[in-house]
């Protein structure tokens, strides 16, 4: 397996007249920590929507784990998604009424395989280890998620993502809501666990301070063709 | 299951809302099952009042307005009819037992029944069960009188004590049988039924009663023997047949007797008729419970709409996870699901304390027997009815949800 990702001259449109996009060609490496830069409004959402699968392309062609994805139903996106992906967002990443554990062992209450790869004897001893890996306390640990700090709730959420050892990590703007002195910890604490388990990382972020840390820096303008009105 | 989690967590976590939901889903099934409970136990208590009768005998009037002031003592009685008549009918080789009751006198509000000793011998109630003494025994002098239970209890009565009677039924009277004195001889057990209200003694004494004073002074002083005294006229009997195939040749020979204007009615036949009448109360009280119940899955359908666009997010998160879009359907569904299921469960825990709390007084006060723990087959389907009603309910808001998430994908705009 060379690619994680690859698109090929892939369309997209919205349906309901919305812009349309598309991408000539698109390649992640296996275990490649790639950095998007790209202001808000140039197609990231829709992009990162259509890598997730969970857009589907008009027409043309995506690869994950080099396999033909184009036609598969979303079903099997969904187990893609479960058993392969770990998703960091911007903000408001944790289920409210579960705590900081309770939020990081989910993602194996939905995929069996990510349980079954968790290198500790269980997914409870897991979860401590990424979230104490990430220098989370472990009072901060049985905390309910809206008492912990913006910081703190992004390295939950960042434990997640990185639970039962996925392929890949996909994070959309995950430092936009902490304060600069964070970012560059935060960052280079999610690129070593992302090293440890061998995780490729797709990181969007409009801010460019940020992009020395990673092994290749795209604009999404190059990489989207996006044309007609904006989105409403 | 791990939804089930997620469902009962997003409940719990709008404490509020979902408290109201639950509160007015419980209330719905207790006004539901509790309007059904009390239904039933009407009807169970009527059809049990009295039992192992074939026949009423009465004077002709309606049959219903018969059975209603014969067993349940509801209402006067319009006429009497001759003890010559009675006495005739009753040489019917097909005739197995029968009580005479003469009704007409009262004491303080309190119905005063003439009969004989075959109503300690055969009245039964419930199941089959005799009448029983609680003390002393059956009358046996006309100066006697024997208690319902509830009589004994409301006036404070005992064996021995004397009584007067009034004529007529109501509670203030103004001809008492003042020279008339009775004795309390015995105290019936409790029944439940019109039995535990009323005062029996000898048809004789409904007879002396009206006797003038001079009369009655003899009566007294033991110049007119007991025996000699003419039972008086009756007002109904319960009669028992040797045979079930009988019923309805002496319902025939009774309405067809010449001399007087008597008839007769099947107790079972007429009780279904009243409970006919009756329908329509018991079927406007249903639909105000099932209207309730339509109000409390309209606010849940409300809680869950209003709460569905700061869920957004949420549902992006399970999404991410490996959720299916269903899933985001049945999360909303199963939310609205369990939040009726605790409702009925609570509706029911307060049901059946409430019964349970209420059945002492409500026994000794209305003389009606509930049976808490008692499942009736209609409580099923109300609690299935609710069921499919609260997934119902949740459709709307799972819709919306369906499509919310549709059209945000992974990355919602905040």
């Amino acid at each position: 397996m060379e690619y994680q990702v690859r698109l090929n001259d892939l369309h997209f449109k919205y349906p309901k007249g919305g812009f349309s996009l598309r991408i000539p060609d698109f390649r992640l490496k296996q275990n490649e920590r790639l950095f998007i830069k790209g202001p808000s409004g140039s197609g990231k959402s829709t992009f990162l929507n259509l890598v997730s699968g969970v857009l589907k392309a008009n027409s043309g062609e995506i690869f994950f784990r080099d396999e033909n994805m184009s036609k598969k139903s979303s079903a099997q996106w969904d187990l893609v998604r479960g058993e392969y992906m770990g998703f960091i967002f911007q903000q408001f990443n944790l289920l409210p009424y579960f705590n900081a554990l309770e939020n990081v062992i989910l993602s194996c209450e939905f995929s069996k395989k990510k349980k079954i790869r968790c290198l500790s004897s269980d997914v409870d001893m897991e979860a401590r280890h990424f979230l104490k890996s990430l220098n989370l306390s472990e009072a901060q640990i049985h905390q309910k998620v809206s008492q912990l700090s913006v910081g703190q709730q992004q390295r939950v959420a960042a434990a997640r993502a990185l639970m039962g050892q996925p392929e890949l990590i996909i994070a959309d703007e995950p430092t936009s809501a902490l304060d600069y002195d964070l970012r560059d910890q935060f960052i280079s604490q999610l690129i070593k666990q992302c090293e440890i388990s061998k995780t490729a990382l797709l990181f969007v972020s409009h801010d460019p301070s940020i992009s020395h840390h990673f092994d290749r820096v795209v604009d999404i303008r190059e990489l989207v063709d996006r044309r007609s009105r904006a989105r409403v | 299951m791990i939804l089930l989690r997620i469902a009962l967590r997003s409940i719990l976590n709008r404490k509020l809302s979902s408290f109201l939901s639950l509160v007015s889903i419980a209330l719905s099934v207790c006004l539901l099952l509790g309007i059904e409970r009390i239904r039933y136990s009407t009807k169970q208590s009527f059809e049990t009042t009295v039992s192992g009768v074939d026949l009423i005998l009465g004077p002709r009037t309606g049959p219903l307005n018969l059975l209603l002031y014969s067993v349940f003592r509801i209402g006067d009685a319009t006429n009497n009819f001759e003890q010559d008549t009675y006495k005739e009918i009753l040489k019917s080789k097909s005739i197995d037992w029968s009580i005479p009751i003469s009704l007409g006198d009262s004491h303080k509000g309190f119905k005063v029944i003439g009969t004989n000793q075959n109503y300690f011998d055969h009245y039964q109630y419930g199941q089959g069960r005799k009448l029983e003494f609680r003390a002393g025994q059956s009358f046996e002098t006309i100066f006697e009188v024997v208690l319902g239970s509830r009589v004994a209890r409301k006036l404070k009565y005992k064996i021995g004590d004397l009584i007067t009677l009034s004529h007529g039924t109501g509670e203030v009277s103004f001809t008492h049988h003042d020279k008339f004195p009775f004795v309390v001889v015995g105290i019936l057990k409790s029944t439940l039924t019109p039995v535990d209200d009323s005062l029996h003694v000898n048809l004789k004494a409904i007879e002396a009663l009206h006797w003038d004073e001079e009369k009655q002074d003899r009566l007294r002083k033991g110049k007119i023997k007991g025996s000699d005294i003419d039972e008086a006229n009756v007002t109904a009997a319960f009669l028992k047949l040797k045979s079930k195939m009988d019923i309805f040749n002496m319902q025939r020979d009774i309405n067809n007797y010449e001399k007087e204007a008597i008839m007769a009615v099947i107790p079972g036949l007429t009780l279904r008729s009243l409970w006919k009448s009756l329908g329509v109360i018991e079927k406007s009280l249903i639909a105000i419970s099932f209207l309730v119940l339509l109000v409390s899955l309209f606010s849940i359908l409300i809680s869950l709409l209003a709460s569905l666009n700061e869920r957004r997010r949420e549902m992006a998160i399970i999404r991410s996870l490996g959720a299916s879009k269903s899933s985001v359907f049945f999360l909303l569904i199963v939310e609205s699901v369990s939040l009726c299921s605790m409702g009925i469960l609570l509706g029911l825990g307060i049901l059946q304390g409430a019964l349970f709390t209420a059945k002492g007084f409500v026994e000794s006060r209305i003389g009606l027997s509930i049976s808490p723990f008692n499942f009736a087959e209609n409580d099923i389907y109300f609690i299935i009815l609710i069921f499919i009603g609260s997934v119902a309910a949740g459709i709307v808001p799972a819709w919306q949800a369906y499509k919310n998430s549709l059209a945000d994908g992974l990355i919602v705009k905040t």
